[in-house]
């Protein structure tokens, strides 16, 4: 996998934030993924996944020392231009990819060489 | 504004430890948050799982998504919780260690055992001076309780008016020792038919926040000289000598007190006691066993004991009261009320000192040396196991290369070697504390008897804990050190290493590690050698008698039974007399405090025509002895006659002095015929004969001035010591005097026998100890160091095999080829010994008060030892060389 392309477990974090209005921080995120995916997600991998995504660009963090809500600090991530690019072409791909091939899903045979 | 709810703060603060400096406030904010909807969801209690979960994953991912760029994707489409993930990489890694260690058992084998070897020592010694020294007294605010003149016992009278006199004590209490015969029990064993008695003041349970398992607590009442006496049973007793039952209180027992302690007839009337209690296990205020305890209602202060008050007193400090406070106060009111009736040396004494400090403050510094040494043999056999990773690093570089190369990056291999020095570890500390387990209860046996608190050693938590600590630093060094070392930093390395030997890093590593391992070796063998020479000094001592062949039968009348001098005397008349005729047994004496067991009796004396310098008192040791006594015992009759049955109470009165007593009064005239008094007696006793010194209670320490007086004339004492000079054994010798006394009065018991020698033994049995565990260390430290030497040079030869092939083939001679192979570590050896030497001459003064006649820092056995050790290290070094300079080189070569 290049350092181009997002991970899967990425992808979804971009997903969730852009499901909470294109900025989001930590517990929206983690709280969105699980009830998405069925699945317990882990805050450490959302951290370090949001990290890395910063790094590369494709989110802005801002902290907010004092939150309205708890008086707490937060860090909200903001979707920048390149991850909503991202998004566009993943979505864009899979969504060519799945053209005509709903049949062969629900069949359950079509689609294995 | 709503804060959600936190998790408890040590939860909070290992998260915080975990995560990083610049996401530390936001993510413990944030997590909190998640916390909350956990709360909602699953509960506290699981919630709270779920947050030591995540914090596990927090430190793992940490480094995992940068050791990997793929790693979370992995971790999460896994579908495993992370915790998970890394169990399996860990379990991987372990699988890998065990795998290797059973590919080179010999490796394996000899780092577990090094490391069992010096955890279990250390958690055995550890377990030692924990329940000993270390530990609290198992007291409420038992850091408040003093004793009072520990090196002074005082009368009654003084006593309440200390307490009278002390503001800074809450409440006071005493108590007086004593030896006791429980319901005529009768053993053939040395001891076991002696109860150790306590006559204390009424308040003493309540003083200790003790109370009774059984019946009630002791009150003002059971002190009352009218009415029931009572008693309260020790735990030990109740259970071995009353099987536990738990209907014994109220139930009256027989006691009889024997005593070597002056005492006046009739001072303890009456025998039946009535059971009050049962104290539970483990109370043993004073360090000791005790067996049973008496409210003290004996009329003390009314002259019943001769010379000395013999109460020894206890203290509650006010809450914000010092012992330094105290101190002042307490010497004010000796000087003040007592300057009359009170032994000089109280005076000069220590006033007050905390009842931990009087308990084990004598022990203290030995037991804190021995723990050093036996950390340092924990760091020996640390270092020792290091070395030996490290030569096996080096002879796994080929692998760890090819890892490298295959894409295993620093951090993985480190992981990998770290976890195979923690498998070691783990087991060489697992088998090292059932190791402690096992031999615990062989090193409690071998403790010198006079030990006190013994009864608290236990391998417990604080053990564990100490193995845990002492595991961790232990990885460190052999785990973290050589794996720095052995990783590969690049492509290069291997090829190198093969072709020009040890890199420079690695070597200085040999290096150092062999140079702390031989000065180990060098203080703790140093230590082993000086005790040694002192033992060997110790038991060369000539102590003025003859052990051999010497058996001593302690037979205890009860002092109330025997309080007619005459029946007494002719109670051990009879028992004598039978015994000397018993066939093989050359001559039978008795004496009431054997040498090296006991002190003489104290007493002031005063001569005729002595006059004494202002407040200077005459002060000596007496023995009560019968005819016979040193002839049976191998102690020379200088001058004058011995002993005769003529000298009853009838006779005039009269006395053997020791020589050193002659010196003092008579050293130009024959001090035959010559008088001293008894500082509270009226009668004059003339000296009939001079005998030679003897070292009295222990063979370090010269005989002082000593008198011995006739049983029937010198008053008190209901026990006296039989010592039998024979050809006979000494269970027949015992067996034989128990069944005499028995026939002669069947009431009186035997309390303990021993042969002359185990006596002598027994005095010296703490530098015997000491001797045994540091002979230990000393001998583990020096094969250690043997074998990381060994280790070193067997690698660093087998790295140079192609070199000194060609060494060979040219023409080097093999003496030249072994030269140069020691040369390697010959430095490194000499600047170990050289510092172990330097550490030894400061570290040795540690046991210097074990040492006899032998300075703490004697040249003579320090540099034997030097050379014991450049021996070892010569020899251990010299055996690898010496193979490989032996073989073949065309063998070697081809093998290239």
């Amino acid at each position: 996998m290049s350092r181009d392309s997002l991970g899967e477990f990425e992808h979804m974090v971009l997903l969730a934030i852009l499901r909470n209005g294109g900025e989001a921080y930590s517990v929206p995120i983690v709280v969105e993924l699980e009830q998405r995916t069925g699945r317990s997600v882990a805050p450490a991998a959302v951290y370090i996944a949001l990290r890395r995504l910063e790094k590369r660009g494709l989110v802005k963090s801002r902290m907010v020392e004092n939150d309205a809500e708890t008086g707490r600090p937060r860090r909200y991530f903001a979707l920048e231009e390149p991850a909503m690019e991202k998004l566009r072409d993943a979505r864009q791909a899979l969504a060519s990819l799945w053209d005509g091939m709903d049949a062969a899903l629900e069949g359950g045979q079509a689609g294995r060489r | 504004m709503v804060p959600p709810i936190s998790p408890p703060v040590w939860a909070r603060q290992l998260l915080a430890v975990v995560v990083r400096r610049d996401e530390r406030a936001t993510v413990l904010s944030e997590m909190d948050e998640l916390y909350s909807v956990q709360i909602v969801r699953v509960g506290t209690r699981r919630a709270l799982s779920w947050y030591l979960r995540q914090t596990i994953s927090f430190c793992i991912l940490g480094l995992r998504a940068r050791a990997s760029d793929d790693a979370l994707d992995a971790v999460y489409s896994s579908g495993k919780t992370a915790r998970l993930a890394w169990s399996t990489d860990i379990l991987q890694d372990v699988r890998y260690a065990l795998r290797g260690f059973l590919k080179s058992p010999g490796f394996a084998v000899i780092a577990i055992t090094t490391i069992a070897i010096g955890f279990g020592l250390n958690s055995a010694v550890f377990s030692v001076v924990n329940g000993v020294v270390l530990r609290p007294l198992p007291y409420a605010e038992s850091d408040r309780l003093v004793r009072l003149w520990p090196e002074w016992a005082m009368t009654k009278e003084q006593f309440d008016l200390v307490a009278q006199r002390t503001e800074s004590l809450v409440e006071m209490s005493a108590f007086t020792e004593e030896w006791y015969t429980v319901g005529g029990v009768k053993s053939t064993n040395a001891g076991s038919g002696v109860a150790t008695g306590l006559s204390v003041t009424a308040n003493i349970f309540e003083f200790f926040g003790v109370d009774p398992i059984l019946g009630r607590a002791m009150t003002d009442r059971d002190t009352e000289s009218t009415g029931r006496k009572t008693v309260w049973l020790g735990h030990a007793l109740w259970q071995s000598q009353f099987g536990a039952d738990s209907a014994i209180v109220g139930r009256m027992i027989d006691l009889s007190l024997f005593t070597t302690l002056p005492m006046a007839p009739g001072a303890f009337e009456g025998e039946r006691h009535v059971v009050a209690g049962v104290m539970p296990t483990g109370f043993e205020p004073f360090g000791e066993r005790v067996d049973l305890w008496f409210p003290l209602r004996r009329a003390i202060g009314s002259g019943t004991y001769a010379d000395f008050g013999d109460l020894e007193a206890l203290g509650r400090l006010l809450p914000g009261v010092t012992i330094d406070g105290l101190a002042p106060t307490l010497s004010a009111i000796l000087a003040q009320e007592f300057d009359e009736g009170v032994e000089a040396h109280a005076f000069e004494a220590t006033p007050v000192m905390s009842l931990h400090q009087s308990l084990v403050g004598e022990v203290r510094p030995l037991m804190l040396a021995t723990l050093a040494a036996v950390g340092l043999v924990l760091l020996a056999a640390c270092v020792n196991v290091a070395t030996l990773m490290l030569v096996r690093g080096a002879a796994r570089e080929r692998e760890l290369a090819v890892k490298a190369a295959l894409g295993a990056d620093r951090r993985r291999l480190l992981r990998q070697l770290v976890t195979e020095a923690a498998v070691l570890a783990g087991t060489g500390a697992l088998a090292g504390l059932v190791l402690a387990h096992v031999t615990l209860p062989a090193i409690v046996s071998l403790l010198p008897s006079d030990l006190p608190r013994v009864s608290g050693i236990a391998l417990d938590g604080s053990v564990l804990m100490l193995t845990g600590l002492a595991l961790i630093v232990g990885m460190g060094v052999f785990g973290l050190i050589p794996a720095l070392r052995t990783i590969p930093t690049g492509w290069t390395t291997h090829g190198a290493g093969a072709l020009a030997g040890e890199g420079p890093g690695r070597l200085t590593a040999f290096r150092t590690l062999i140079a702390v391992e031989l000065s180990l070796a060098m203080l703790l063998t140093a230590g082993a050698g000086l005790l040694l020479n002192s033992f060997w000094r110790l038991t060369h001592v000539e102590p003025g008698f003859d052990a051999r062949d010497v058996v001593a039968v302690q037979l205890a009348p009860s002092a109330s039974h025997f309080a007619d001098v005459t029946r007494r005397r002719q109670f051990f008349d009879e028992v004598l007399t039978r015994t000397a005729e018993i066939p093989g047994v050359t001559t039978v004496g008795a004496i009431h405090r054997l040498p090296m067991m006991d002190q003489g009796v104290g007493i002031f004396y005063s001569l005729p025509d002595y006059e004494a310098v202002a407040g200077e008192r005459l002060a000596t040791q007496y023995r009560i002895v019968t005819p016979g006594y040193f002839e049976a015992m191998g102690i020379s009759l200088l001058r004058g006659r011995d002993l005769t049955q003529g000298d009853r109470d009838d006779t005039p009165t009269v006395g053997l002095i020791n020589q050193a007593m002659a010196d003092r009064h008579w050293p130009d005239q024959d001090p035959v015929g010559q008088r001293f008094k008894r500082f509270n007696g009226n009668e004059w006793f003339t000296v009939i004969g001079v005998v030679s010194d003897v070292r009295q209670f222990r063979p370090d320490i010269a005989g002082e001035a000593e008198v011995y007086l006739a049983l029937e004339q010198a008053g008190w004492a209901s026990a006296m010591t039989v010592v039998v000079r024979s050809s006979l054994a000494a269970l027949e010798i015992t067996n034989a005097v128990t069944a005499i006394a028995a026939e002669v009065d069947p009431t009186v018991p035997m309390a303990w026998s021993d042969d002359m020698s185990g006596v002598v033994a027994r005095a010296i049995e703490t530098e015997r100890f000491y001797l045994g565990l540091f002979g230990l260390f000393g001998g583990l430290a020096l094969i250690l160091s043997g074998i990381g030497v060994y280790g070193v040079m067997a690698h660093a030869v087998a790295q140079r095999k192609r070199e000194i092939g060609i060494r060979l083939a040219l023409g080097a001679s093999e003496a030249k080829v072994v030269r140069t192979m020691l040369h390697k570590v010959s430095s490194a050896a000499g600047i170990g010994l050289a510092t172990g030497f330097a550490v030894s001459f400061l570290g040795s003064r540690a046991i210097a008060s074990l040492l006899y006649e032998v300075d703490a820092a004697d040249p003579a056995v320090l540099l034997s030892v030097l050379v014991v050790l450049g021996s070892v290290a010569t020899i251990a070094g010299w055996l690898p060389s010496r193979r490989a300079a032996a073989v073949d080189p065309m063998v070697t070569l081809r093998s290239e």
